[in-house]
């Protein structure tokens, strides 16, 4: 079945034998996992799964693909005038309107050797009702779906290498647009547009100016001024939350003083250092070790911890990796993540820096064509 | 029906204007939560909320949950307010710039919340009191037992009432809408200007999304009906037919259904309307005014049992969410006086297709704008 809806920025196709690509490794993780039928569920707040597994763009109520060991998949929808699109968009032969997912999910988890993720994700009276439809408590197959989603497909490579380019292509436009006075909420309204026009769908946008920074936050109606530091996590996503990618960087409204100078390289040394340190089979801990021993170097290692930083990385959407000190997990070679040294420093404030990979046997590729600097505005 | 879809993050115009929403309206809120609390006999209220159904929390505190991952409980008693947030350190120092409430945060990648509900309660000498709490069934199977754990005397579940207050809305709630509604207006009046052959509609919607966002949108969702696809049939309640825009080129002569759904200071309005690329036929231009007379005719029959014949058609409540009481289209016989609704109509004849849709306040039982609707197509 043709699929009509994909966007023309991109040379990547969602198309039947891409979802087979990724059913072909969600059921070798089912086979580890001794899971014959799996239910993909996503609600509203979860809306990625569906989309990794059957291409749907979720609107309303709900989704689930039940997807068994062998056999064709079945993807049912909560919203019956949607039935057309989602037959048209979904590769999948089999679409189905489905009023009652509790009954029709608790049913299907009566079959042996079953499991149905992301039912953390919902109501305890969605799953309530689940379980006594199935006859008592259901296995999570959360896990083995993840696990089959960790490495990224060539076509999700692909979306995310757009998405970064999205990103780059963003931060230089808020650098070339941003005059002191503008609010910052206008300004994010220019880089959203930019994105979107190009082919985003949506973006995890955070942006604040301020002389001094504590964090990134969210865009106010503040007036950027002169001697202001904007921080910037773009994080425009192609398709759906799963194929983004993200760019974090930093502009001086003015000249950057030099203790600006000097900090944003230690960030960018602490960015080569954690960018080093990937390649498949690298516990992620050690990303995160290798950043902080350069900030640490340089006598801000006390600020390693949160509130002076949240993470030194992660990836989006489903198979989301963690870097954090607590996670020994390998990386593994298809793994798209965004590696961050963002940082608050006692002098500055918060400053940005981080960029975009695609973990690879040997080592890494780097998606982002930025310089790592401070952006002066003069 | 529900065209929700949450985006991956809320992050348009953030900020509580005062001038907009003065103190004084959030404490008459405050007191007429307490009241409700103590004609239902109790001490305490939790109110638990999520991405998804954050209407109640944003109404006792201003918090909006921006993330799927970050839900919270506000805490009401006579003389206290306060909030447990799943959010970091670092975020909610710039949360309590714009909540009215002070507030925990219980970063949401550990697992504290409980403990943190459990230290509010000892903190404010909940045990043994009579506790309420909405948004019980909301909770996520493995949190539920956990809180639930905290209130070992139990808890009067008093889902609806905070949803009853809010669909009371204040002078300054009511300009806010209106505010949200002008700017969904000229948010379609901005798309139809710039659409044309040979755009995509994603670019449409890319555009449509960056008017609201200049105009301090803080949430915005475009979505869109075009003329191939099926219409819902005549006479029906439920089945707005709109989705997201997809990268199809429009071509010189279509018509395309236009779905804006705009949040301005944590208040949502709709609006939807026909876009006829290349300019309306006679038989569109009718079927137009058709539509829109056929809107008149349904805000006029607000408060009856009305099913709108030759159109189909859809009526809700709006607020703090984009579905609040009176809910969807069977309920179109419960507005009352003083209700925001958005009320959208879809209209075919003979291929010619119209929608109309806006929103609108109940005002002696009948729909009346809240914002000067364009004119025509």
């Amino acid at each position: 079945m043709p699929v009509d809806d994909m966007l023309a920025t991109t040379s990547a196709r969602v198309d039947r034998a891409e979802l087979d690509l990724r059913h072909a490794a969600i059921r070798a993780s089912m086979s580890i996992d001794g899971v014959d039928l799996l239910l993909i569920y996503s609600s509203p707040l979860r809306n990625f799964d569906i989309h990794y597994a059957a291409h749907y763009d979720l609107i309303g109520r709900g989704a689930v693909l039940a997807l068994p060991i062998a056999g064709e998949p079945v993807l049912y929808i909560g919203e019956e005038w949607d039935l057309e699109r989602a037959r048209r968009t979904s590769p999948l032969a089999d679409v189905r309107f489905e009023p009652d997912f509790a009954t029709l999910c608790g049913t299907l988890l009566r079959t042996r050797n079953s499991a149905i993720t992301a039912l953390e994700w919902n109501s305890s009276a969605f799953a309530g009702r689940v379980r006594a439809v199935a006859g008592g408590d259901v296995r999570d197959g959360t896990a083995t779906l993840e696990r089959a989603a960790r490495r990224k497909t060539p076509v999700e490579q692909a979306l995310i290498r757009e998405a970064s380019a999205l990103a780059d292509m963003s931060f230089l436009h808020a650098f070339e647009t941003v005059v002191p006075g503008m609010p910052e909420f206008e300004l994010q309204a220019e880089m959203e547009y930019a994105m979107r026009k190009n082919g985003a769908i949506d973006n995890f946008g955070l942006f604040s100016a301020r002389k001094h920074n504590n964090a990134i936050n969210f865009v106010t109606d503040k007036p950027i001024e002169d001697g202001d530091l904007l921080i910037f996590e773009i994080t425009p996503a192609r398709l759906n939350r799963n194929n983004s990618a993200q760019l974090c960087r930093t502009i001086s409204m003015g000249p950057a003083r030099p203790a600006v100078r000097e900090k944003i390289a230690i960030l960018a040394e602490a960015q080569d250092a954690g960018l080093a340190a990937c390649k498949a089979g690298t516990p992620a801990s050690e990303v995160v070790d290798a950043q902080n021993a350069v900030i640490a170097k340089h006598g801000f290692g006390e600020y390693c911890v949160p509130p002076y930083m949240r993470a030194r990385g992660h990836g989006f959407g489903i198979g989301r990796q963690e870097l954090s000190s607590a996670n020994k997990r390998p990386l593994e070679a298809g793994m798209a993540l965004v590696v961050h040294p963002n940082q608050y420093f006692p002098d500055v404030g918060y400053l940005a820096m981080g960029e975009m990979i695609i973990v690879t046997e040997t080592g890494y590729e780097r998606l982002c064509t930025l310089d790592r600097k401070v952006y002066e505005k003069t | 029906v529900s065209l929700l879809r949450l985006p991956i993050l809320i992050h348009g115009l953030t900020r509580w204007d005062k001038t907009l929403m003065p103190e004084s309206d959030v404490e008459a809120r405050l007191a007429r939560v307490r009241e409700a609390m103590r004609d239902r006999g109790l001490d305490a209220l939790w109110s638990y909320s999520n991405m998804e159904h954050d209407g109640n929390i944003a109404y006792l505190t201003n918090f909006r949950p921006f993330d799927p991952r970050m839900p919270g409980l506000a805490l009401v008693t006579a003389d206290n307010l306060e909030a447990v947030l799943k959010v970091s350190k670092r975020d909610l120092a710039f949360i309590l710039t714009h909540i009215w409430s002070p507030a925990e945060p219980s970063d949401f990648l550990s697992d504290e919340f409980p403990g943190q509900v459990a230290a509010a309660i000892e903190r404010c000498g909940l045990k043994g009191k009579r506790i309420g709490f909405s948004g019980r069934a909301m909770m996520p199977p493995a949190l539920e037992p956990k809180i639930m754990a905290l209130f070992p005397q139990g808890v009067t579940e008093v889902d609806g009432m905070i949803e009853g207050l809010r669909r009371h809305k204040s002078a300054p709630e009511r300009e806010l809408l209106r505010m949200a509604a002008e700017r969904a207006e000229g948010v379609l009046r901005e798309a139809t200007a710039f659409a044309a052959a040979g755009r995509s509609e994603h670019e449409l919607m890319a555009y449509a999304d960056y008017v609201a966002r200049k105009a301090g949108a803080l949430d915005v969702d475009i979505l869109m009906h075009a003329g191939f696809e099926r219409m819902p049939p005549a006479g029906e309640l439920e089945q707005l037919p709109f989705r997201p825009a997809s990268e199809r080129l429009l071509s010189a002569r279509e018509q395309l259904g236009v779905y804006v759904a705009l949040q301005f200071e944590g208040y949502w309005a709709e609006a939807s309307d026909s876009i006829y690329v290349g300019g309306a036929s006679l038989a569109e231009r009718d079927a137009h005014d058709r539509c829109a007379a056929a809107f008149e005719t349904l805000c006029g029959n607000l408060g009856q049992k009305h099913r709108a014949g030759a159109v189909s058609s859809w009526v809700h409540g709006l607020g703090l969410e984009r579905d609040e009481l009176p809910l969807s289209s069977a309920g179109q016989a419960a507005a009352q006086n003083g209700d925001l609704l958005a009320a959208h109509v879809a209209f075919e004849s003979d291929g010619a297709r119209a929608f109309y849709g806006r929103t609108i306040e109940c005002t002696a039982g009948r729909g009346v704008l809240l914002s000067p609707a364009l004119q025509s197509a």
